[in-house]
């Protein structure tokens, strides 16, 4: 599976706010014809993103690494930006 | 008149196992937790899934056996999918569980039980009584992911406790839950199955943002049973000597 740079936009969270779906920006959507990434608790960064509140917010916009799974984006590594 | 049905027959037993090698193959606490929920079925066989047709990370679904006469039986969930405009011929299908290994599954189960809510169970437990159908998905990335879509439900029982959403079920029948699902307490099996093949997939990620964002919207097994991204493979099952 190769790996890919993603950016795009915090839209949904899991209860304990570890994991989130991002919807991605347009232009990376038209680049690698998917629609979403996915952060999962073995993503790196996210503590970041989650200190202060405790979970990851919806509406922060991140860009990361993934790997690029058959129906979305596994992210590997996040950061705000 | 149309010949009875069995669920079990020669046709899906792959022949028999003795108590020391089922021991032997997944280890003696394993055997004892799924031996000890063995019941008596039709004819005084005792029966145990075949491990050798399941693989971690599928999902298994269960439902109970028709009647002899080949009509299904009454099950609530059953009645809730066929409102929900499933497909009638998968609205027998009426719980599903995560295979997470050693013949044992992961699963927010009904509150019919003082262990509700998600846990881990011995797939014995129901082989007396429940029909299974294997799910496998065939997405090429799934071999790589399967194991961390185990450990995600089976961390989650440890690491946040949550109830079978009782509500959340009978909200399917009258297919009304306006603000989305809200998985923080509770949570129902096929849904769970969802939120862990969502979050470590990530399979099934449009599905999982319709239950919790989108009004009136479930997850129930019936729609996994239909889903074509997964390969339905028949259970067999060993006779326990």
């Amino acid at each position: 599976m190769k790996q890919v740079s993603f950016a795009g936009t915090i839209r949904s969270t899991t209860r304990d706010g570890r994991s989130g779906v991002v919807a991605l920006d347009q232009n990376v959507r038209d680049a690698l014809g998917k629609e979403f990434a996915v952060i999962s608790p073995d993503t790196r960064g996210r503590i970041a993103l989650m200190n202060g509140v405790g979970q990851l917010q919806t509406g922060t916009h991140v860009q990361g690494t993934a790997v690029d799974g058959s129906e979305a984006l596994r992210a590997l590594s996040i950061k705000a930006g | 008149m149309a010949a009875a049905y069995h669920w079990v027959d020669a046709a899906n037993i792959s022949g028999s196992i003795s108590n020391k090698t089922l021991t032997a193959e997944i280890g003696k606490p394993a055997a004892n937790s799924a031996v000890g929920k063995l019941r008596f079925v039709s004819g005084a066989k005792r029966l145990i899934p075949s491990y050798e047709c399941m693989e971690i990370g599928d999902i298994i679904l269960s439902g109970y056996p028709k009647k002899k006469n080949g009509k299904d039986k009454w099950h609530p969930v059953r009645s809730s999918q066929i409102r929900q405009g499933c497909d009638a011929t998968s609205c027998r299908w009426t719980h599903a569980m995560l295979y997470v290994g050693e013949l044992h599954v992961i699963e927010s189960n009904k509150p019919t039980s003082l262990r509700t809510g998600v846990t881990l169970a011995p797939l014995t437990r129901d082989a007396h009584s429940r029909e299974f159908l294997i799910l496998r998905y065939k997405g090429e990335d799934f071999p790589a992911r399967r194991d961390d879509i185990a450990r995600y439900a089976l961390m989650s029982p440890y690491l946040t406790p949550r109830r079978y959403d009782v509500r959340g079920a009978m909200a399917s029948h009258f297919r009304w839950r306006p603000k989305g699902a809200d998985h923080s307490e509770r949570i129902f099996c096929s849904e769970f199955i969802l939120e862990c093949y969502g979050v470590q997939g990530p399979f099934l990620v449009k599905e999982f943002l319709a239950v919790t964002e989108g009004a009136n919207s479930f997850f129930l097994p019936a729609h996994l049973a239909v889903d074509d991204r997964f390969e339905k493979i028949a259970m067999r099952y060993f006779e326990l000597d």
